[in-house]
């Protein structure tokens, strides 16, 4: 049973309880204060909406700042420790719906091009109440993407990669950033420069140009804007048995560090981070100081030139002859260090019905220095991403625990 | 390779000395640029003043490393062989450089090559005969390289290029 099934009975319960006036058994005589809020969402781990394999998905709803009816619930978004804020693909919206608009001082309106290692996301910054399970970021940056907003400018696209702006080429709906910094710029796009490094735009109606966009506007990440459970999350995911993968698996984002019962450290390991929201990796004897996890890349990529590569059809990914056992060593600013061990195995024997798989991984060269942990290092693990700057029982954010 | 190294120079003219200090006031419009892959080396110095921040060469028997640090915290390094291609760039940063200055003609070649339905979500990497492109990293923190297999100067290999 989920967790927020079992909050659910719970609550129940003792709504019967206190509905039979007098019942409740003596050791209950002095109520908490306050309720404390749902702090747990479901995440499923599965092909989503577009099939994409490993998808770490959750529900948000959206809703004009201070509107009960102007809302919209939508499923199929990714959980990504990797990036900040929420944005959704605009076709995954109801037709007709929409949020307030950006605009900058002119009136004109704001977009952002949204930039991924793969590729990037176009379309505009509305402002919007962001809600999962029982929490609520009020007035925040959100993108809306779609790429038919007005024009993307020629600069958004020299990023490089695919342009994702349908469901089919992002793989989801949308994304819910809630990694480890609060906004997805910062201090670097507040400016009106040439140092911007250009992520927001303003779009009157001769093109869009780069322009200055306070932080209060920016797409945040909306766990640092609830009121309570504020310091960062808690991704929660079963481990994957099975070698040959699973359909689909079910687990808990938890929001918050040490602020409720059902959020504690316990006994993990706090790796600290550097600017950049890396750590060292030490793998094969080499030492990959550009190294993160990230629940929204789907598999593990790291260098191994012993392992094979499944060649021209499945060129990103390694087929070695047999499953092997590896490990490595995090090791955090602080000096904390814990082993790690995996498996890799021959992603072109995989069973197509399944979506879930803990040992599928993909090469990256030793010379791009990082080893990026994603879907399959979450399985069996609660892994801890605590906020920039964020008070917490294991220290001030950023970092990672497990 | 660090044995390899036999000097190391700053480049900065006159006029790159008046550049800089206009960037410290903040009045320099012009966004970054860089050299492309497969280029020429003297279009490096160039775009290098269009970009903010310090240009600095490393040379090794092999190849140069010609190294921009940006004022935005992108750096960059371009490899050039001794008669003067850029054979591999890299890049590191919280934001990606302007990979369609970077790539040069070889841009719009790595962006058909990702183009499709994701399969995956992560890094992006291209290997083709003539071009291999890897991507990789998270928002505010990327990381990169691409290089022409076919130009790696003799007795050196892809792997310097980082």
């Amino acid at each position: 049973m989920s967790r927020l099934a079992v909050l659910i009975l719970v609550g129940f319960v003792l709504w019967l309880a206190g509905c039979g006036g007098g019942i409740a058994p003596s050791n209950t005589a002095n109520d908490p204060p306050a309720a404390p809020a749902d702090n747990v969402a479901t995440i499923t781990v599965g092909g989503g909406p577009a099939g994409l394999v490993n998808g770490l998905f959750t529900t948000v709803t959206v809703c004009s700042p201070g509107s009960t009816s102007n809302c919209a619930t939508v499923g199929g978004i990714l959980v990504d420790t990797g990036s900040y804020g929420l944005r959704i693909i605009s076709e995954a919206l109801p037709a007709g719906f929409s949020l307030p608009q950006q605009t900058d001082s002119h009136g004109n309106p704001i977009a952002e091009c949204a930039v991924f290692a793969d590729g990037f996301s176009w379309g505009p910054a509305v402002t919007a109440d962001v809600t999962i399970a029982g929490e609520k970021a009020s007035s925040t940056g959100v993108q809306i993407i779609n790429g038919n907003f007005a024009s993307i400018p020629r600069a958004c696209s020299s990023g490089g990669g695919t342009e994702e702006d349908t469901v089919a080429t992002f793989g989801a709906n949308g994304v819910l950033g809630v990694g480890n910094f609060v906004q997805d710029c910062g201090a670097a796009c507040t400016v009106n420069n040439a140092y911007n490094p250009g992520m927001y735009y303003s779009c009157p109606a001769s093109g869009c140009v780069v322009t200055a966009e306070p932080l209060a506007q920016q797409v945040t990440n909306p766990v640092a804007l609830f009121p309570t459970d504020n310091n960062g999350v808690i991704v929660e995911l079963p481990a994957v048995t099975s070698s040959s993968g699973e359909a689909s698996a079910n687990g808990s984002l938890v929001f918050g560090i040490g602020t409720q019962a059902n959020n504690g450290l316990g006994s993990v390991t706090v790796l600290t981070l550097d600017a950049e929201g890396y750590f060292t990796t030490v793998f094969l004897g080499n030492s990959l100081p550009g190294s993160f996890v990230d629940s929204g890349s789907t598999f593990l990529f790291f260098p191994d030139s012993s392992l094979k590569s499944c060649g021209t059809d499945f060129d990103s990914y390694y087929c070695p002859p047999s499953t092997v056992n590896l490990s490595a060593t995090n090791e955090g600013l602080n000096g904390n260090r814990t082993a790690i061990n995996f498996n890799v195995t021959n992603a072109a024997n995989l069973p197509a019905q399944n979506m879930v798989f803990n040992d599928v991984a993909a090469p990256l060269p030793s010379t791009l220095y990082g080893f990026d942990w994603g879907v399959p290092f979450f399985f069996g693990r609660n892994v801890f991403v605590a906020i920039e700057g964020s008070s917490t029982p294991g220290g001030t954010g950023p970092y990672v625990a497990y | 390779m660090d044995t390899g190294f036999v000097r190391i120079r700053r480049v900065l003219s006159h006029c790159d000395r008046i550049l800089w200090l206009a960037n410290i006031l903040l009045v320099v419009l012009a966004l970054p640029a860089w050299a492309e892959l497969g280029g020429d080396v003297t279009s490096i110095k160039a775009d290098q003043e269009k970009m903010h921040g310090v240009l600095q060469v490393t040379a090794t028997a092999a190849y140069e490393i010609h190294e921009i640090q940006s004022a935005q915290g992108v750096r960059v390094r371009e490899y050039v062989t001794p008669d003067g291609t850029v054979f591999g760039v890299s890049w590191r940063g919280p934001w990606k450089p302007d990979l369609r200055q970077l790539l040069g003609q070889h841009f719009d070649r790595y962006v058909k090559a990702l183009q499709g339905n994701r399969t995956a979500r992560g890094p992006a990497t291209i290997q083709l005969p003539e071009l291999v492109v890897e991507s990789g990293g998270h928002m505010r923190a990327f990381f990169g390289r691409a290089y022409l297999p076919q130009l790696i100067p003799p007795g050196s290999s892809a792997d310097v290029v980082q």
